[in-house]
C-alpha cells in the first residue's frame, strides 16, 4: 500500500505540478516522498521510477495526440530514433530515472539524519 | 544563408523536458496568448485561417506595435537569427565553425552601414517613431514569452532571444541589401581581363545582345540633359588576383513583375502581379499582413523584422518590385605607407585610416579579435589578416548599401499612396538595394521605376578593380531620381520586368551588371504581348509559365548535329523525346530532365578552358555560349583540352549527348526509374539551419531558373500575387511556400507549399471595415488599452 501511495503521490504532483524552468527540478518531488516514506532502497527506486516516468508518459502521450504527432516525429528524426513513440520512452525513462535517483536520495538522507525507532533491522 | 551543421548535441534534458521542452511547440495557435500590453487605443485584432492577422488600429504607432507583436508571436527565432547572421554573431551560438562567416559580414561592412542608416534616421522623427512602436511590439512579446512557448529552435541550440532595438530593424534592410545588392565580379573579370586580353574577354562576356527586350524599351527619347561626369576616364586598373574571393548571393535571386492597363484587360480594371525569386527558405523570407488605421489599409507581404508592407496594395494602389541588378559594388586598392596602416595614399596625399576592432564572441572558446580598416571608400575587406594573400592585397569595399538610406520611409508612404504622383514622391527616397517597381491604380494608370541609388560611371568603371590612390577612379556623384528609368502609361498598355537590362544605349547612363537576366524578360513580354483581354487566370497562368525558352532557342540547333547512326534503343527514345518536346519543363516531363543534364554537360566541355587557368572564377553566360555556338561555327573553345584530338563543335555535342545519358542511368540506379522533371529537380525548401525534418523536399513543381515559374532546386518564386485594380475595391490573391507559422510543429508552418506548388491562390481577405470579414476569421479580439 505504502509503494502504490508513493506512486500515485509521485505521479500527481509530476503531472500537475510541472516545472518548466530547469528539467531536473522534477527530482524534488520524488526526494520529499523519499523523506517522508520509509521502505527499502530500491522499492523507492522503482517507487519513484514509476510515478514520474508514468506521468511523462502520460502527458507526452496527451500531447502527442493533440498535436497530431508532427513535432514528436521530426525531434524523433533529428535524434536518430527515427519513431516518435520511442522517443516518448526514452524520454520518460530519463524521467523515471530522475524520479528513482530522487526517491531513493530522499530515503538515504533520512536514515542518515532521522534515527528511525521502527526501523526493521533486516532491511538495509 | 547557413552551409554549417547544426549541432553537436542539443541539451537533450533541456530538449524532453515534457513541461518546457520541444512537445511545447506542437500545441498549435495558442492564441490565447497574445497580450498587447503596449497599445494606447483600442485595437481590433483578427487572424484569418491562413493565420495572417488583420490589424485595425486606432493610430499608426499602436498599428506597427502589434504588427511587431504578431512578427515575434510567429516568427521570433528567424527574425533573430537573420539579425545575428547580418552581424556577423552566428559564433555565438555556433562556436567556432561559424567565424569566418562572421569575419566576412563584419568585413562587408553592414553593422556600419546600419549605424550609419540609425544615425541619420534620428533627423526623421516620423519614420523612428513607427519604427520604435514596432521594436517595442516585439519586445513586449518577448517579455510575455515564456520557457514553453520559445521557438523550437532556441531549445535545439541552447539560447534564449535577446531585445530587439532599432538598428536590429536596420540592419534586417542591410541584409536585403547584402542578398540583392552586392553581387560583382570586379576581382574575378580583373583577373579575366588579364588572361584573356580585352578581346577576347568582350567577345567572351559582352555587356549586352541584340536580342534583349529591356525593361524600358528600346529607343525610348529620354527628355533631360544627363549630369556631367566630374571624373576623367581612366582605364589602367590595379592587377590583382586572389585566391579566394567573398561568397556572393544567389545569382539567380531575381523575380518577375508586370502592370496590365485596364486597356488590356477585360473588365477594364489595371492588374499587377508580383512574384519576388529568392532562396527558398523556412520559415519563409514573407509574412503577410493586413494594416488599418485612419492613415493607412494596405495589405500584402511585410519581412518580419521590418514594419510595414513591402510588397502588396492598398484602396489605390498595388505595387511590386523585382531586383535591378545593377552594378553598385566597386573595390578600390589601396596603397598603405607602411606596415601601422595608419595612412594611405589618395590624389598625392596620405590620408588618415580609422582602425575598429571588431570582437566576435565565441561559443566554448576565447572571444576572437579583428581589426577592420576604414579608409573614406569605405571598410578595408580583403587584407593580410583576411583572404588578402599575404598582405599582397589591400582592398577597400565601397557599396552603395554602406550610405545611410531610410528604405522603410518610401514603404510607410507607399502603403499610403492614392495615385500616381504620391507612389513617385514614395519612391523618390528609396536609396536601394535598386529595385524594378511595377504599380498600378485604381485610376488607371500603370508604371515602372527603377528606383534606388545609382554612382554616376564612366562607361566600364568598376567593372574592374579601381585605384584607390587615383581620384578619377571614385565616383561622379549619383544620377539624380529625376533621371531614373521610368515609364507610365505606355502606348503598349503594359509594363514589366524581370531582371533584364534595364535599357539600351538610348538612357545616356552607364548601367552595367554582369549578371542581367536574358529569357524571363522576353518571355513576360511574348506572353503580355499575345493577350489582349487579360483576366486574373492569364496573370496567374503567366506567373506559373514552364516554357523554357533556352531550350527552344538552342534544343533545334543541337538536335541537328546528333548523329544518330550508332544509337541504341535507349539513346534514340532520348533523342526522339526531345524532337517532339513542346519546351514546356511541366512537372511530368522527362525531356526537361534530359535537356538540362545535356545542357550541363555540354557547358562543361566547352568552357573546358577555364578548368586550366590558376582561378576558375566564372564562365561565359549560358546566352552568350548559345549565341556563340549558333553564330561562330568554328571554335578554339569546341576543343577539349585534355584529349589530343581537335573536337568541333558537332563532337562535343555529341559527347556531351553521351555523357548525359550516363548520368540519368546512374541516376536512376541510385534513385528511381522515373526521371519526370520534377523527380529529377527535386525542389526543396530548406530550413534556416537545413535541418532535413523541418525542410519539405520533392515538391510537386515544375520550371527553373531562366523560366517564368523560377523554380529550381532551392531557389525561386517566394510569393506570388496578383492585383486587380477595382475602383469598387480592390481584389487580390496571394501565396507563397510556406507558412504564416515559422514553427515546425504547427500545421500551418509548410500547409501552402502544395497549393503553390500547382499554382493555386489563395484570395486575400482584404476590406477597409472589419466587420465586413470578421465571420471568414479564425480569432477576433477587440484590446483595450
Amino acid at each position: 500500500m505504502n509503494f502504490l501511495l508513493r506512486v500515485f503521490i509521485i505521479f500527481i504532483l509530476s503531472y500537475f505540478f510541472g516545472i518548466d524552468n530547469h528539467w531536473w527540478l522534477i527530482v524534488i518531488y520524488p526526494i520529499i516522498i523519499g523523506l517522508v516514506f520509509i521502505d527499502n532502497l530500491l522499492s523507492h527506486f522503482i517507487s519513484g521510477f514509476l510515478g514520474v516516468f508514468l506521468a511523462w508518459l502520460t502527458l507526452m502521450l496527451q500531447l502527442d495526440v493533440t498535436t497530431d504527432s508532427i513535432i514528436s516525429q521530426k525531434i524523433a528524426n533529428i535524434l536518430f530514433l527515427n519513431n516518435n513513440v520511442f522517443l516518448i520512452t526514452i524520454s520518460s525513462s530519463i524521467g523515471g530515472i530522475l524520479g528513482g535517483i530522487g526517491s531513493t536520495l530522499g530515503q538515504s538522507i533520512r536514515k542518515i539524519f532521522v534515527k528511525d525507532i521502527n526501523q526493521d533491522p533486516y532491511i538495509d | 544563408m547557413l552551409n554549417i551543421s547544426v549541432f553537436n548535441l542539443p541539451p537533450i534534458g533541456k530538449l524532453l523536458n515534457p513541461y518546457s521542452g520541444f512537445f511545447q511547440n506542437g500545441l498549435v495557435n495558442k492564441f490565447d496568448e497574445i497580450e498587447l500590453p503596449g497599445i494606447k487605443d483600442e485595437v481590433n485584432l483578427q487572424i484569418d485561417s491562413l493565420l495572417i492577422p488583420h490589424i485595425y488600429a486606432k493610430n499608426d504607432e499602436d498599428l506597427y506595435y502589434v504588427q511587431g507583436y504578431m512578427h515575434a508571436f510567429h516568427r521570433l527565432w528567424q527574425m533573430e537569427f537573420q539579425i545575428m547572421s547580418t552581424s556577423g554573431r552566428l559564433s555565438e551560438i555556433f562556436g567556432e565553425r561559424a567565424l569566418s562567416i562572421d569575419r566576412a559580414s563584419r568585413r562587408k561592412g553592414l553593422l556600419y552601414a546600419a549605424k550609419n542608416t540609425l544615425e541619420v534616421s534620428k533627423k526623421d522623427l516620423e519614420t523612428l517613431k513607427y519604427i520604435q512602436a514596432y521594436t517595442n511590439g516585439i519586445n513586449d512579446y518577448i517579455l510575455s514569452c515564456d520557457i514553453q512557448n520559445l521557438p523550437i529552435e532556441y531549445k535545439l541550440l541552447n539560447y534564449k532571444p535577446e531585445k530587439w532595438t532599432i538598428l536590429k530593424s536596420f540592419l534586417l534592410m542591410e541584409q536585403m541589401s547584402d542578398m540583392l545588392s552586392r553581387r560583382n565580379q570586379d576581382i574575378e573579370d580583373t583577373y579575366l581581363l588579364e588572361i584573356l586580353g580585352k578581346e577576347e574577354y568582350d567577345f567572351l562576356f559582352p555587356e549586352i545582345h541584340q536580342e534583349v527586350d529591356p525593361i524600358i524599351p528600346r529607343n525610348t527619347n529620354f527628355q533631360f540633359t544627363p549630369k556631367k561626369l566630374t571624373r576623367k576616364i581612366d582605364t589602367i586598373y590595379p592587377k590583382i588576383s586572389i585566391n579566394e574571393t567573398l561568397k556572393k548571393p544567389d545569382p539567380y535571386n531575381g523575380s518577375n513583375n508586370f502592370a496590365i492597363s485596364g486597356k488590356r484587360t477585360k473588365n477594364g480594371n489595371p492588374i499587377l502581379g508580383s512574384q519576388p525569386d529568392l532562396s527558398l527558405n523556412l520559415p519563409s523570407i514573407w509574412y503577410a499582413v493586413h494594416l488599418n488605421s485612419p492613415t493607412v489599409n494596405t495589405m500584402g507581404v511585410s519581412l518580419p523584422g521590418a514594419p510595414g508592407v513591402i510588397i502588396g496594395f492598398n484602396d489605390s494602389i498595388a505595387w511590386g518590385e523585382t531586383n535591378a541588378t545593377r552594378d553598385v559594388v566597386d573595390f578600390y586598392k589601396i596603397k598603405f605607407k607602411d606596415n601601422k596602416r595608419k595612412e594611405y595614399l589618395f590624389d598625392g596625399k596620405w590620408l588618415k585610416t580609422e582602425k575598429i576592432i571588431e570582437k566576435f564572441k565565441v561559443k566554448n572558446s576565447n572571444p576572437f579579435y579583428d581589426t577592420i580598416i576604414f579608409t573614406h571608400h569605405g571598410p578595408i575587406t580583403y587584407d593580410r589578416n583576411f583572404l588578402g594573400n599575404n598582405d599582397k592585397v589591400n582592398l577597400a569595399m565601397r557599396w552603395i548599401a554602406h550610405d545611410a538610406s531610410i528604405e522603410y520611409k518610401t514603404f510607410f508612404k507607399l502603403n499610403r499612396a492614392k495615385n500616381i504622383s504620391d507612389i513617385k514622391e514614395a519612391l523618390s527616397y528609396f536609396d536601394g538595394p535598386a529595385q524594378n517597381f511595377a504599380y498600378a491604380t485604381t485610376e488607371g494608370d500603370i508604371g515602372m521605376t527603377i528606383a534606388g541609388k545609382f554612382p554616376i560611371k564612366w562607361k566600364e568603371q568598376g567593372k574592374f578593380l579601381l585605384d584607390g590612390s587615383n581620384r578619377d577612379h571614385e565616383w561622379s556623384g549619383y544620377i539624380p531620381f529625376e533621371h531614373a528609368l521610368t515609364m507610365i502609361n505606355p502606348k503598349r498598355n503594359y509594363v514589366s520586368s524581370a531582371n533584364q537590362h534595364p535599357s539600351d544605349k538610348s538612357y545616356p547612363y552607364y548601367t552595367y551588371s554582369h549578371n542581367y537576366e536574358y529569357y524571363r524578360g522576353r518571355r513576360l513580354n511574348e506572353r503580355l504581348e499575345t493577350i489582349l483581354n487579360a483576366t486574373i487566370e492569364d496573370a496567374k497562368s503567366i506567373q506559373n509559365d514552364n516554357f523554357n525558352y533556352t531550350a527552344y532557342e538552342i534544343l533545334p540547333v543541337l538536335l541537328e548535329k546528333i548523329d544518330t547512326i550508332n544509337f541504341d534503343d535507349n539513346k534514340k527514345s532520348y533523342f526522339d523525346k526531345l524532337k517532339k518536346w513542346d519546351y514546356f519543363s511541366n512537372t511530368k516531363s522527362i525531356e526537361a530532365s534530359i535537356f538540362e543534364t545535356w545542357h550541363y554537360f555540354l557547358r562543361k566541355k566547352i568552357w573546358d578552358e577555364f578548368d586550366t587557368i590558376k582561378f576558375d572564377y566564372r564562365r561565359p553566360s549560358n546566352y552568350n555560349t548559345f549565341y556563340l555556338m549558333k553564330n561562330f561555327p568554328e571554335l578554339k573553345y569546341y576543343d577539349i583540352v585534355s584529349t589530343e584530338k581537335t573536337e568541333n563543335l558537332s563532337d562535343i555535342i555529341n559527347l556531351s549527348f553521351e555523357l548525359m545519358k550516363d548520368s540519368i542511368d546512374n541516376w536512376k540506379k541510385s534513385n528511381s526509374n522515373d526521371i519526370a522533371w520534377k523527380n529529377y529537380k527535386n525542389t526543396t525548401i530548406r530550413h534556416l539551419l537545413r535541418i532535413n525534418d523541418f525542410s519539405v523536399s520533392n515538391i510537386n513543381i515544375g520550371g527553373n531558373r531562366n523560366i517564368l515559374n523560377a523554380a529550381s532546386k532551392y531557389h525561386g518564386p517566394s510569393w506570388r500575387m496578383i492585383v486587380e485594380l477595382d475602383p469598387k475595391g480592390t481584389k487580390a490573391w496571394g501565396i507563397y511556400p510556406g507558412g504564416q507559422s515559422g514553427n515546425p510543429g504547427n500545421i500551418n508552418y509548410s500547409l501552402m507549399i502544395k497549393d503553390w506548388a500547382v499554382g493555386k491562390y489563395h484570395k486575400l481577405l482584404f476590406n477597409n471595415i472589419s466587420e465586413k470579414i470578421e465571420d471568414q476569421m479564425l480569432y477576433t479580439k477587440k484590446f483595450k488599452k
